[in-house]
């Protein structure tokens, strides 16, 4: 929904451009009708059945009527059925869903069966018998499709609004004292803007539709002329039979495609605006990699990951550049630096698995002796869980909602496990990462994140890694949660032989749970070495960051500062 | 301000009954005093009820047993336009300050709006709303005015947050684990902001969290939720010092572990444990 500040691709740019002029042809010709036309439009103005001419541009129907001036005048029908019909219909569903979705219950409850009801019936026939019944007036019509046309918008409102009323600003609003209108009003409606115009041309266009099927059937209002009346009459007046149909049929016909289309490429514009991600790229070229010739020398005894002077960029932008780190047999790296900083960048590209947008621009990743640029992508694959495992940052909040952790893990583990053993290995596995027994058949939403956590790690060690790499592993759990969880790392890393890295944004931990330490800030190494460093630092970002850490033994912070004094990050 | 007394929480039991399953007791028999001014922090572990405690006394959540008195009014009591009353009489912050800004709202309207809320007229909300900002030092403040949450740094976002909870002088600041979801830059920017905003209004203040260390740095006084109880309370460095309960100790163990030493790395054949160079 933020999407309103996204610019639109240049193609839906030409379609929004040629939508807007179709739709500018058709009001002109609305506006201009009485101007444009020497006839009136439903009375003779000349002999029936006549051929074009100077007097009559696209001749006369079976009444002698000018059809010209049926076809302006069409338009105006046309606009004010789709017009008003839209603007009822979204206006009763915008209400319908903002309500039921705010107030939930039987509120809810009632209003969406009557949406599904009102969408389950078939759309035209519903309006056709309503028309039989409450009459042919072009009003009643009007009314009957806004009538059936609201549900629509009822259902994706009340979706949305259920959505946004978990969001933090409502919320806030909502214990800042706010009242309901004042929520729905100025949180809650604004985001719904792109949203409601997208489905405000999509009523438009149908109520369009729908009046002129109508009035083709013969139950339109027989005082007014619209295109579904023109077609009525050429087909009673048997135009098909002759050349007739060439100015009789015709033009009403393209005039009702050059409406619907301008609303449909309309539509498709402020939809993509609402949902940006709607948007299809259309097919990519992958990026074809040259292998290097040369082999990157090995990594030096002792050094299980050696990456080399590694720089990726993300279009121009360097998200990690030169940089370069070593992974020591027996000791634990931490990589540490804020959001933004590089660091998982700098895990996904050693892994192989950075987005198509990111590219390695430079550097080696040597793992033991092979050199990873050098293997491709299927080398990159057998490699990853066998050789060196992620745990992925926050992936305990993503694993499968619909499958018991167990068959998660199991999933996984047949790789080495096989499918006989994978059963027998996840069982074992999760008790080693600590799930009791009778947890393995729990599904992800009945465990705590602590234990999704172990899961997550137990997936990642489940093919016997050399490697580890923990990104985030303790982030949005309390700190109970998070010893625990560093002492299952260091656990395993004995029990399994495994090397540990540990990525975060907390010195903390870095400090009491590593060995050596990569300091990363904006895309650079600034410190790197023993954790001891981290006692005596150098760089001044790293000497604020470590006066900064709230800890249980140092001095309490002089807070007593003025405000504007705290420094800015 | 009302007496001496801010918060008083008797005897306070919330219970959430659902069929077929066992009743969950999400706060038991909790009795809690903030007086005016004062700081306290409610330290516990996810799940023990810290969260629910902070509904209940914005009345979001009705207790099943007990009283509470926020600001002197009995929070259980109020319906509708009174509640919304009491409500703008405090603040809450929340735990993600990104979402908790309209993304579609200058940072005018933003930081104005408990103001709006609370009926201050439009031709006065301007000059308090520059006066917030230039507090949260977001100077010169009118730059800020127009701007919207998307241009603005995550410490600059969180600035505004801040300047909101303070435009209207609420007696009652609850922050719900602000901090758990910055980086250490901003997490000391939060607090630091908060402590000053706190000294400043004389604001009595709620931080809510599971740091100890956090909890260490912004409060006089701490209380231990576990399991829906209030197992311990009292001053914050007594707390530390002698731990008297389970629940304290394992979570001041759980911070010494976190970021206290542990023993050597494992000693390696081929590894001399010396500064390497990447």
């Amino acid at each position: 929904m933020r999407g309103s500040a996204v610019p639109l691709q240049r193609s839906t740019r030409t379609l929004l451009g040629v939508g807007v002029a179709l739709l500018v042809l058709v009001i002109g010709a609305a506006v201009l009708a009485d101007v444009l036309a020497a006839h009136p439009p439903n009375r003779a103005s000349g002999p029936p059945y006549a051929r074009p001419s100077s007097a009559h541009w696209l001749g006369t129907d079976d009444l002698g009527r000018d059809l010209f001036s049926q076809l302006l005048h069409g338009a105006r029908v046309s606009l004010a059925v789709g017009l008003i019909a839209a603007t009822l219909a979204t206006l009763l569903g915008t209400a319908v869903g903002l309500v039921a979705g705010w107030v939930g219950g039987w509120v809810d409850a009632l209003a969406m069966r009557l949406v599904d009801l009102t969408l389950a019936l078939p759309f035209l026939v519903l309006v056709l018998v309503l028309a039989a019944y409450f009459g042919r007036g072009l009003e009643t019509l009007t009314l009957l499709i806004a009538g059936v046309l609201w549900a629509r918008p009822a259902r994706l409102l009340r979706s949305q609004v259920l959505k946004v009323s978990r969001f933090g600003h409502v919320r806030a609003a909502q214990v800042m004292g706010a009242s309901v209108a004042r929520i729905l009003l100025r949180h809650v409606l604004p985001r719904m803007v792109p949203l409601l115009t997208s489905v405000f041309v999509r009523a438009a266009a149908v109520a369009v539709i729908v009046q002129a099927g109508v009035a083709f059937l013969g139950l339109g209002d027989p005082h007014r002329i619209s295109w579904g009346g023109t077609l009525f009459f050429a087909n009673n007046g048997a135009a098909i039979l002759t050349d007739a149909w060439l100015w009789w049929i015709i033009p009403p016909g393209m005039a009702l495609a050059v409406v619907i289309v301008g609303l449909a490429f309309v539509g498709y514009a402020l939809e993509e605006r609402a949902e940006p991600r709607l948007v299809s790229h259309g097919w990519r070229r992958p990026v074809r990699r040259r292998l290097p010739a040369d082999p990157a020398p090995p990594a030096p005894t002792g050094t299980i990951l050696d990456v080399r002077g590694l720089t990726v960029r993300y279009g121009t932008a360097i998200a990690v550049g030169q940089m370069s780190i070593a992974v020591r047999r027996g000791r634990v790296l931490g990589i540490v630096g804020e959001s933004g900083s590089g660091k998982s960048t700098l895990v996904l590209a050693v892994l192989g698995l950075l987005p198509t947008e990111g590219v390695v621009a430079a550097g080696e990743v040597v793992l033991g002796d092979v050199d990873l640029r050098r293997i491709g992508r299927d080398g990159l694959t057998a490699l990853r869980g066998r050789e060196v495992a992620l745990v992925p940052q926050a992936a305990m909040n993503l694993l499968d909602p619909t499958m018991t952790v167990h068959a998660q893990v199991a999933e996984v583990a047949r790789r080495t496990a096989g499918r006989d053993g994978a059963a027998a290995r996840a069982h074992e596995l999760l008790e080693l990462v600590g799930v009791a027994r009778g947890r393995h058949r729990a599904h992800p939403h009945e465990l705590s994140g602590g234990m999704r956590q172990r899961v997550v790690i137990a997936m990642a060690v489940a093919n016997g890694p050399r490697l580890l790499i923990a990104d985030e592993p303790t982030t949005g759990l309390d700190v109970v949660t998070q010893a625990e969880v560093l002492q299952l790392l260091h656990r395993l890393r004995r029990e399994m032989d495994l090397e540990l890295v540990l990525v975060t944004h907390d010195l903390g931990v870095v400090r009491a749970h590593a060995d050596d330490v990569v300091v990363m800030q904006d895309a650079q190494v600034v410190e790197h070495g023993p954790v001891a460093i981290l006692d005596r630092p150098e760089h001044p970002h790293l000497q604020e960051l470590l006066a900064r850490s709230p800890s249980l033994d140092g001095p309490i912070r002089p807070w007593s500062q003025r405000v504007d004094a705290v420094v800015a990050p | 301000m009302t007496g001496d007394t801010v918060v008083q929480m008797t005897a306070v039991t919330l219970t959430y009954r659902r069929r077929g399953r066992d009743p969950v007791h999400a706060l038991r028999d909790v009795d809690l005093e903030v007086a005016a001014g004062e700081r306290l922090a409610v330290v516990g572990r996810s799940g023990a009820g810290k969260s629910t405690l902070a509904r209940v006394l914005l009345g979001m959540e009705q207790p099943t047993a007990g009283t509470v008195r926020v600001l002197g009014k009995d929070v259980a009591g109020l319906r509708g336009r009174r509640l919304r009353d009491l409500r703008q009489r405090m603040h809450l912050v929340f735990q993600d300050p990104y979402d908790s800004l309209h993304p579609g709202m200058a940072v005018e309207q933003a930081v104005a709006e408990p103001l709006a809320i609370s009926g201050v007229a439009r031709g006065q909300r301007r000059a308090r709303v520059v006066r917030a900002l230039e507090e949260v030092g977001l100077t010169p403040a009118e730059t800020f005015l127009p701007r919207v949450p998307s241009s603005l740094s995550g410490g600059q976002r969180q600035r505004v947050a801040m300047a909101r909870a303070v435009v209207a002088e609420p007696e009652l600041v609850i922050a719900d684990e602000p901090t758990s979801m910055l980086d250490a830059s901003l997490r000391t920017t939060v607090i630091d902001l908060l402590l000053a905003l706190q000294r400043d209004h004389g604001t009595a203040l709620v931080f809510i969290t599971h740091d100890l260390a956090v909890a260490r740095h912004v409060a006089d006084r701490v209380a231990v939720v576990d399991d829906g109880q209030l197992v311990e309370h009292g001053p914050v460095q007594q707390l530390l010092a002698a731990p008297a309960h389970p629940a304290s100790r394992l979570l001041v163990d759980a911070v010494r572990a976190l970021h206290g030493t542990r023993p050597p790395a494992d000693p390696h054949p081929d590894d001399d444990g010396a500064h390497h160079d990447g």
